[in-house]
């Protein structure tokens, strides 16, 4: 699990929201993401647009399987860079 | 022959026009989120005033705080993205004007929004408004007709996978 702060300046609406999910989509493991301790669907657009994730929110990312790694990693990554 | 017909009638979803103004493809829409199908399948509507209905029966799962988005559940099932204008999201809820609330149960044709269109014109980048279904693992077949409409006209429906 990987702790992030968004910073995206408008939150992970539909751009972002659906580049997550489908960099999320890239990997075999389960992907959750954690906001307020309510779980999300890292790899559906609907689940993450539910969350209404905004700028400074800090998320949990919870990757389960054989490139949970290498998945939270590149998640993190997006996240960090994203600042649309 | 009775079930038949009544199994297929509650396959379809059917769509009316939430806005006034041209029903056009998703294809057509000047943002590539929308264009290249990344949140899912559906229309888009370049409006021709600030009125926004349902375009079918629901649930409204979420409203964004900035009001420029809409999710709505329909019985069948289908989850509906209405985004109201591109990068309505910057205008931080201004021009947007609310009529319903998270959890309210709608009617096709009840009314969602009203936007004051010079406002979003002005400051947006394009008043149109896709509307997209995230689920298309649901969606057998869609038939909307992309035309000129008035709001509440019928656009065609979306017909679904399987039994149910």
């Amino acid at each position: 699990m990987t702790a992030v702060t968004v910073r995206s300046k408008c939150g992970l609406h539909a751009r972002p929201a659906s580049q997550f999910v489908n960099i999320a989509k890239n990997y075999n493991s389960n992907i959750k993401v954690i906001k307020d301790g309510n779980e999300y669907d890292g790899k559906s657009i609907m689940s993450i647009m539910m969350a209404m994730i905004i700028e400074k929110d800090v998320i949990y990312i919870h990757a389960e399987g054989e490139d949970a790694n290498l998945a939270e990693e590149s998640l993190v990554q997006f996240l960090e860079k994203c600042n649309e | 022959m009775f079930n038949f017909f009544k199994r297929k009638l509650s396959n379809n979803c059917q769509f009316i026009a939430p806005m006034s103004g041209e029903i056009i493809a998703l294809q057509d829409v000047p943002d590539k989120v929308f264009s290249e199908k990344m949140m899912g399948d559906g229309f888009a509507i370049n409006p021709s005033s600030g009125l926004v209905c349902s375009p079918c029966d629901g649930e409204i799962l979420q409203i964004f705080p900035t009001s420029h988005a809409i999710v709505l559940r329909s019985p069948e099932g289908l989850e509906i993205i209405i985004h109201i204008g591109l990068d309505t999201v910057k205008l931080k809820g201004e021009g947007f004007k609310r009529l319903i609330e998270v959890g309210d149960h709608v009617k096709a044709g009840d009314m969602l929004l009203e936007i004051d269109m010079d406002y979003v014109k002005a400051h947006a980048k394009s008043l149109i408004s896709p509307v997209v279904i995230t689920n298309i693992e649901l969606i057998n077949n869609m038939n909307i007709h992309y035309k000129r409409c008035k709001i509440k006209d019928g656009i065609g429906y979306v017909s679904l996978k399987g039994e149910r």
